[in-house]
């Protein structure tokens, strides 16, 4: 009955802990100037972080159910296990990915159906990787919106010159999907190639926060 | 060349200006003829300003009705610039 690596673990541990951390740190860094504003860029761009959040405190539950062989044969079939654990994984990284870039193109868009197209395109894309029980499928969706997501965002014209905001998000977007895909392909990589992706994207997340910092 | 419709942030700063700048207190009237919109529009965001607890209203010993603003709309004024800094940096 192996239990989860413990080398694995603690690092996956710690990278969630702290990517959590830099998600409630942006979250929060922006509450007065929401509070204030009420701005919908604004509400969009927290939304995001929270969900993102979320998504990273559910892939370090889906890494370890993915990795355990223990007592959930027992309690309770670890493959119901696993796949109600991708379904919220799918769902919070999808829509997590989708506020990001709603924040950016929010005002050419109408209120009320965007988000629920939003929501839509997220449940889908989890239902659809809970149904086939394959975080295979959902990173392969997640890449191709992520794709989809590329396109859009840069063939916009900037609203400020030189600023790193776009590339920032497809960063966060795209070492989410590596960091995902490094669970299932951990004994294939080198162990530091996990750490320098986990690191890449605390860095990200960390810029981000601090260019919070300095605004709100 | 066509004049830029002013934001709805940019309204709200204006009119919490336009209040700070006569000494905190200002009647109805000449804050809606200085904030340069419409009366319905004015009476849309100065219920929404009341709501948001960013001004008040006080009544003068002759029962007249000033606007004056509260420590929240203070605020706003003081983060103003790096709220906007903020929305434009992230492209919001």
């Amino acid at each position: 009955m192996p239990l989860p690596e413990a080398w694995f673990v603690v690092p996956e541990l710690v990278f969630t802990v702290l990517a959590v951390a830099a998600c409630a740190a942006i979250y929060w860094k922006t509450k007065q100037s929401y509070d204030l504003t009420r701005h919908r860029g604004i509400k969009y761009f927290r939304d995001a972080f929270v969900l993102f959040g979320l998504a990273y405190v559910t892939r370090f539950l889906f890494s370890l159910l993915f990795l355990s062989r223990l007592v959930l044969d027992v309690i309770v079939a670890r493959r119901v296990a696993f796949m109600l654990s991708l379904l919220p994984l799918a769902y919070f990284s999808t829509a997590a990915a989708l506020y990001l870039v709603l924040s950016l193109v929010w005002r050419k868009l109408p209120e009320r159906g965007t988000v629920f197209g939003l929501h839509a395109i997220a449940l889908a894309l989890s239902v659809a990787a809970f149904l086939t029980r394959s975080q295979e499928l959902l990173i392969a969706l997640q890449a191709v919106l992520m794709i989809v997501i590329a396109a859009f965002v840069l063939m916009r014209r900037p609203r400020r010159k030189g600023s790193p905001t776009r590339i920032l998000y497809l960063l966060v977007i795209a070492l989410w999907l590596v960091n995902l895909g490094g669970i299932t392909r951990r004994h294939e990589l080198p162990w530091w190639v996990n750490i320098a992706f986990h690191a890449a994207a605390l860095i990200t997340l960390l810029i981000i926060y601090l260019r919070v910092r300095k605004w709100a | 060349m066509g004049v830029k419709r002013r934001d709805r942030l940019e309204v709200v700063y204006d009119i919490l200006r336009i209040v700070r700048d006569h000494h905190n207190s200002i009647l109805p009237t000449p804050l809606l003829r200085k904030s340069n919109l419409s009366s319905s529009s004015f009476a849309e965001y100065h219920d929404e300003l009341l709501e948001k607890d960013f001004i008040k209203e006080v009544q003068d010993e002759k029962g007249r009705t000033y606007i004056t603003l509260t420590d929240r709309g203070f605020l706003f004024l003081d983060k103003y610039q790096l709220i906007l800094r903020f929305i434009d940096e992230f492209e919001l």
